[in-house]
């Protein structure tokens, strides 16, 4: 299969991926019998109130009827307006998604930057006393709750040393919207005080968030260098008396490195879904902020649908983007 | 049952029991994998006897005690024993890691068998289905479905389980695609046996295996995000004291009693790193592989 085709076949496969999510968020918001009109209007609304709020969200047409209004709003960039925040569900998911993206692209960062060169460290020093910390540093991660370690972090770092601010995006005047990533539009406007401001607000949500993710990181860059470091071209390349540095950098690291690129779709999948918990307790005002507001206080489907949706899409478009950088790296996947 | 066929089934114990021994014999951290969740799985079954106070009965002269000799953990601002609640809740998260591994592992297992052992269309689309589930984020699913159904505790086990199964259906899936050439399976079929024998005991005892490393794996991830679930309120309601949900009520009062929030996620931390150490432990015994290479 030529590239081009494993590409077009790949983004072919995307479709249906997006029509089941669609699809699927709508049936579970609206075949579950429950009462939104009433949780939406409280415990207290007249009749006459509910009945109004039923014709305005379109409550009382058949489900076919509504499933095809929503699938034509959705078309035109329309998820329909919370009732809780009152605003359209769009403008809200606007508001909302690049604090969560910033918050989840900090993660990834940190656990790349950590995770592999402590991968290759301890592969290189294997059984070693610091592999054996790392060891131990990778179990710990991958058994932390980070809502709790979030917690632990705050009250170290505020109530006990007051080096980091603990909760929110930033202290002082927010530098005018052009992403709505803080650290970004700081560096547009050139205002160093708001960039610093952010990155200090950044450090302890975006340490807690990658730590699980790092510790994995760790430990698959570790086992895929001790399996490369055992074949065959390896083994070659010492023979012909490189130093032992070429050897693993240039050698062993790039095939090495495979599968940590592969797995980073997944991870970035497992930092968006943790995103939820760090932001609760860092008071971050993202998309998990947002959905535990509107989903926990009332049954909130329009919010909870755009949610779920736009995670499902970035979370798609990141592991399409991974295969198909997959595939220009590694040949042998597009004949598969 | 012949003789021959139970001395076979005997034979096969005996295996089994060996491997057992094998993987502590290798693997020490497997052992204290072990000895941790053994405590976990005492208390949950006992705790509710051990512990020393009532979980439920408020002691207005006892708010927000330091730990202490008489209460290990302090007290809440109920004055309610924390070391008796944490005991108490561990019975929670036993709960939601068995049933959502039982409810998802049958459904994967299954699904994945099916698929694997047809193929065709019937595999083109299971996993076109599986696609979908596993388009969105884990939490975020279960979030979406936990808020239509209603938080509670249950419904997490309900929606986790709806967000795992395509996992295993996957692995299953892919186990069977490279069993269903062996030679064994090819005589079985020969000999005309039905599609459903041969998934059930040609197939299924296989593939299984692997299924079980990723299930303690698993466990251990399915407590975190339960916990988690109850932390943000979808999960455990008060005054449950379910493990998530006391670490989320204790940040009202982080500033003046640290010990509220600490102690339940410090054994949270603990039951879950002993299921990933047997895990571990497990996973190198049964893989030779990566048994030699000294990973993890």
């Amino acid at each position: 299969m030529k590239l081009r085709d494993y590409i077009i076949r790949r983004i072919f496969l995307f479709i249906p991926v997006m029509f089941g999510l669609v699809t699927g968020t709508f049936f579970l918001a609206h075949v579950i019998p429950a009462d939104a009109a009433r949780a939406w209007a409280g415990p207290f609304a007249f009749q006459e109130q509910l009945e109004q709020i039923r014709i305005t969200y379109g409550l009382n047409d058949p489900l076919h009827i509504q499933y095809l209004n929503y699938m034509s709003r959705l078309l035109h960039g329309d998820l329909g307006t919370s009732p809780v925040t009152m605003r359209p569900v769009a403008v809200d998911l606007i508001t909302y998604f690049p604090r969560t993206i910033e918050l989840t692209i900090a993660a990834l960062t940190v656990a790349l930057a950590l995770g592999i060169p402590l991968g290759i460290l301890t592969a290189v020093y294997r059984n070693s006393k610091g592999d054996h910390i790392s060891r131990l540093f990778a179990l710990a991660g991958l058994a932390m709750p980070i809502f709790w370690l979030g917690i632990i972090l705050q009250l170290i770092f505020y109530h006990h040393l007051d080096l980091l601010p603990v909760i929110g995006i930033v202290d002082g005047v927010r530098p005018p919207v052009v992403t709505g990533l803080i650290t970004l539009d700081s560096i547009i406007a050139g205002d160093i005080h708001s960039l610093i401001d952010g990155l200090k607000h950044l450090i302890l949500p975006g340490f807690t968030l990658s730590y699980p993710s790092m510790a994995v990181i760790t430990r698959l860059t570790r086992s895929s260098m001790l399996e490369v470091v055992g074949q065959d071209y390896i083994r070659t390349a010492r023979a012909k008396g490189l130093t032992e540095r070429v050897v693993m950098f240039r050698h062993a690291l790039r095939n090495a490195i495979i599968p940590t690129l592969t797995a980073s779709g997944y991870i970035f999948g497992a930092l968006l879904g943790g995103a939820v918990l760090v932001e609760s307790v860092f008071i971050w005002p993202g998309l998990g902020l947002y959905i535990v507001h509107t989903a926990l206080r009332s049954l909130d489907y329009p919010a909870i649908m755009g949610v779920t949706l736009l995670a499902g899409f970035i979370y798609s478009i990141v592991n399409l983007l991974v295969d198909v950088s997959y595939a220009i790296i590694d040949p042998r996947i597009r004949l598969g | 049952m012949s003789l021959k066929t139970r001395n076979e089934k005997f034979k096969r114990y005996l295996l089994d029991f060996k491997l057992f021994l094998r993987v502590f014999r290798q693997s020490p951290l497997a052992l204290v994998g072990a000895i941790i969740i053994t405590m976990f799985i005492f208390i949950s079954i006992f705790g509710s006897t051990l512990a020393p106070q009532d979980v439920y009965a408020t002691n207005l002269n006892q708010q927000f005690q330091a730990p202490s000799r008489d209460h290990w953990f302090g007290t809440d601002e109920l004055g309610r024993d924390t070391f008796s609640r944490v005991l108490y809740g561990a019975k929670y998260s036993l709960q939601v890691g068995i049933i959502v591994i039982a409810l998802s592992g049958s459904i994967g297992i299954t699904v994945g068998l099916v698929a694997g052992w047809y193929g065709g269309k019937v595999d083109e689309i299971i996993m076109r289905i599986t696609d979908v589930f596993m388009a969105v984020p884990g939490i975020i699913l279960a979030i979406a479905i936990v808020s239509a159904i209603g938080a509670s505790l249950q419904n997490v086990m309900i929606g986790l389980a709806i967000t795992w199964w395509p996992w295993y259906a996957r692995l299953v899936r892919s186990l069977v695609l490279s069993l269903r050439e062996a030679a064994f399976v090819e005589a079985a079929r020969s000999l005309g046996a039905s599609n459903i024998r041969i998934m059930r005991l040609h197939l299924l005892p296989n593939a299984l295996g692997p299924v079980l490393v990723t299930i303690s794996l698993d466990f251990g991830g399915v407590i975190i995000v339960a916990a988690g679930l109850s932390f943000i309120g979808f999960g455990a309601q008060p005054p449950l004291p379910e493990w998530g949900l006391l670490i989320a009520l204790a940040r009202t009062y982080i500033t003046t009693s640290w010990w509220l929030s600490f102690f339940p996620g410090a054994v949270l931390f603990l039951s879950v790193l002993g299921f990933n150490l047997l895990g571990d432990g497990l996973r190198d015994a049964l893989d030779p592989k990566l048994r030699r290479q000294g990973s993890t």
